[in-house]
Order: C-alpha cells, then sequence, then structure tokens
C-alpha cells in the first residue's frame, strides 16, 4: 500500500467513525427504552420557553404551550443527544432562554402527553437542528 | 547571475520535494503506531463489541451507536438458582426482554452502578470511554459514564475480610500479570448494583475475575468470570469484550457526567417510570 492510499485510507476511517458518533441516538439511557411512541407523530405545537437545561442526559426544554382551548399546558420536550453532540452542532447553553418561541413536532410520550422527544424544532422562527441522520 | 540562480534551481527543488515527502513520511508514520508494551494498559479505551450486558444473553446485541443487531452467538442465559431466578424477577429494568414502563434500576435513581457494570460501557460514543492509569502501585479505572473511578491495588496485598470490611459499590479489587494478561480479582460488592442494564443480579458474595489483554497497539481485549452461589449455579463466564484505544479523547474535555439527583429525578418523574427517591 502506497504512502498516499494509507493517508487516504485513515482519513475516510476517521470520517466514518465522526459519522457514527453522530449516529448515536440516546433514547433514554437514564433507566430505559419503552418512553416513546415511535409510531406516531405529534404537532407541531407552538408554545413559549419557560426553561431550557442544556444537561446530560438529555436536553430539557420546558414550554408553555396553548392548547386548542387556549387553556396553557406545561410541556417537555427532550432531544435524542447528549450536550456533547449537539454543541457539535452549533448548539449552545444560551440557545433557548426564556421567552422564546418555540415550534416542536416530537413523538409523544407513552403515557404523559405534556413530554415529547423532538424531531424538529424551530426557535423564534429559525431552524435548530436536532436531526443528524 | 541568471546562470547561477539556474543551476541552483534544480537542487533547491530537489531538497524542497524531499522534505516534503520526508514530512509526510514523518506524518503517516506517526498516525499508525504500531510499538507497543504489552504490559501498558494505560489510555482511553471505548467498547466497540455489541454485548451491552455481563455476557451474550437473549437479545443483547446492540452496536456501539446502539442500533440492534443480529444476535452474534452463542447465545445463552444465565445458570440462575432459583434464588437468582427470584432476583432477577424482581427487578424491572427498562432495557432488554424483560423491559418495563415503571422500573427499578438503581441506575435511574443516581445509584452508582458498580463493577461489572461500568466496565460494559453501556452508553453510547462519545461518553462510552473507559480510562486507565497505570501507577507504581495501583491501576486506577476512570469511567466517563457517570464520573466513576475503581482502584486495582497490584501491591501484592491480598483481597481483604470481608467480616471485618464492609460491602463496597465497586467492590475490593486486587491485580496480578500473568505473561501479558493483566489478572484482576474482586470481592466486597454491594449487591443493590446490578450487573447490567438488563437487570440481572448479582450478591456480596460475587467473586470476580477480569483478564486483560493489549493484543495490539490500539485494541484492549477483557474476559470475565463471575462466581456467586447464591444466584448462579456455576461460574459465568462473559463474552468477549473489545476496546479500542481513542487516541483523540484527551484533545477534548471530560464531560463530568455526574448524576445529579435533582435532575435525575425530575426525569425519571416526567417520564412516568416510578423510579424516583420517595
Amino acid at each position: 500500500m502506497n504512502l498516499i492510499t494509507r493517508i487516504h485510507l485513515v482519513l475516510v476511517t476517521c470520517g466514518g467513525l465522526a459519522l457514527m458518533a453522530f449516529l448515536a441516538p440516546v433514547s433514554a439511557h437514564h433507566g430505559g427504552a419503552l418512553e416513546w411512541d415511535f409510531e406516531k407523530s405529534a404537532g407541531p405545537v407552538t408554545g413559549t420557553a419557560t426553561q431550557f437545561g442544556f444537561r446530560f442526559p438529555h436536553v430539557q426544554i420546558f414550554a408553555d404551550v396553548p392548547d386548542e382551548n387556549g387553556e396553557v399546558q406545561k410541556f417537555v420536550f427532550v432531544t435524542r443527544w447528549t450536550p456533547t453532540i449537539l454543541r457539535e452542532h452549533g448548539w449552545r447553553r444560551t440557545s433557548i432562554v426564556p421567552g422564546d418561541k418555540v415550534t416542536v413536532t416530537y413523538t409523544p410520550h407513552l403515557s404523559n402527553p405534556t413530554a415529547g422527544a423532538i424531531t424538529r424544532l424551530e426557535v423564534n422562527g429559525e431552524l435548530l437542528e436536532t436531526n443528524f441522520e | 547571475m541568471q546562470k547561477k540562480l539556474k543551476s541552483a534551481a534544480f537542487p533547491l527543488l530537489s531538497i524542497i520535494i524531499g522534505l516534503s515527502f520526508s514530512s509526510l513520511a514523518s506524518i503517516a508514520q506517526e498516525a499508525e503506531p504500531t510499538d507497543f508494551n504489552p504490559g501498558d494498559f494505560s489510555g482511553d479505551w471505548d467498547r466497540v463489541t455489541s454485548i451491552v450486558t455481563y455476557s451474550n444473553v437473549p437479545g443483547s446485541s446492540r452496536a456501539p451507536n446502539n442500533r440492534p443487531m443480529e444476535d452474534v452467538g452463542p447465545v445463552a442465559e444465565a445458570p440462575f438458582t432459583a434464588e437468582g431466578l427470584a432476583l432477577i424477577e424482581a427487578n424491572d429494568p427498562g432495557y432488554g426482554p424483560r423491559r418495563q414502563m415503571v422500573r427499578n434500576d438503581p441506575l435511574g435513581r443516581c445509584e452508582p452502578m458498580g463493577i461489572p457494570r461500568n466496565l460494559t460501557a453501556e452508553v453510547l460514543v462519545p461518553h462510552n470511554t473507559l480510562e486507565i492509569v497505570q501507577l507504581p502501585d495501583r491501576i486506577i479505572q476512570f469511567f466517563e459514564y457517570r464520573h466513576d473511578w475503581r482502584e486495582i491495588w497490584m501491591d501484592g496485598r491480598e483481597l481483604p475480610d470481608l467480616d471485618i470490611y464492609d460491602f463496597k459499590w465497586n467492590g475490593y479489587s486486587i491485580g496480578h500479570m500473568d505473561g501479558d494478561t493483566l489478572v484482576v480479582e474482586s470481592v466486597g460488592f454491594d449487591d443493590r448494583s446490578w450487573l447490567d442494564k438488563y437487570g440481572y443480579p448479582h450478591s456480596d458474595q460475587m467473586h470476580l475475575i477480569e483478564r486483560y489483554r493489549r493484543i495490539d497497539a490500539d485494541t484492549l481485549e477483557l474476559t470475565m468470570t463471575l462466581t456467586d452461589p447464591v444466584v448462579y449455579t456455576e461460574p459465568w463466564e462473559s463474552d468477549v469484550k473489545i476496546y479500542k484505544l481513542n487516541r483523540e479523547k484527551r484533545a477534548g474535555w471530560d464531560e463530568q457526567i455526574y448524576c445529579v439527583p435533582a435532575e435525575e429525578m425530575l426525569f425519571q418523574d416526567l417520564m412516568d417510570t416510578g423510579n424516583v427517591i420517595q
């Protein structure tokens, strides 16, 4: 194997490993894999962020979301990815602040109607990337 | 003057080209180290084999990126005693064939994972790193997930008298070299921990042997033998676990993945798992 081929092989391998890292879902490694109804998709719903937890194991966005009757429901939306991986994609602990408008499409929780795993997220009308597959 | 410049050009160009190739060759050489000391286990190691439990029990194969995989075989259920069966039935994990929505995994209450669960690196890249540090009298293993660590004493001491010493989450460990294999022997485990995320149990009588072998510069192999007459009818061998050296890990920062009870309990409550400290 000549030198150029060896260097190319190293670069391709590193790229592949990096891609594998970004494909790593972390669905509930705090202790479960059953919470989500992956057969369904809910939303988009729009609400007002009240708290942003940029922390392990899953980043959490708490939001007040009015239902169809105008009554405010307190939702929690979680990301599939850890803060480490989100940071690689431009997220920061200041990416969302209380008062921001959040529009969320999500996988619903099986038993908690106000919990969801984010599949698409807009913050003040701007897409904040959550799907790296 | 022009003649002098022309006559100097070719040698200069040759030198420049020669130095460039020399640099590239040097880079290529540094990128592919092959020399290693088989008695040196230090470094950051990422699990790359698919079994996420102590051994290859039914349903255990998941890739490091958490994708389900075909069972790699041979698959075998643990050799339970009657009490062992009762213990696993009482455990309600969130993963595996026995998984439950309402669960009691100690992990979900921020309780330590213990050994061997810390070793099976059940979490995903880039957080599945086991760092090994070798000191003159002991080896320290740091586990990035849950920010835990344990000591393996290499100073020739004997295991402690468990009539005197209490049971600990990571037990008590001593080690020695057997040729190129690091043999670690451990006792004194707190029985509140689980062997793995599927809820396989152990008692405080567990006796664990770990065998580490660095089979090349970038590959670490671990096999384990667990003896626990309370829970298992015979010594239970693990599958072969392979770790790869992560040479880039320390270019970043320790994520300090503590389990913070206030945060974890909130999350468990939101997810309706019932796994909260009352």
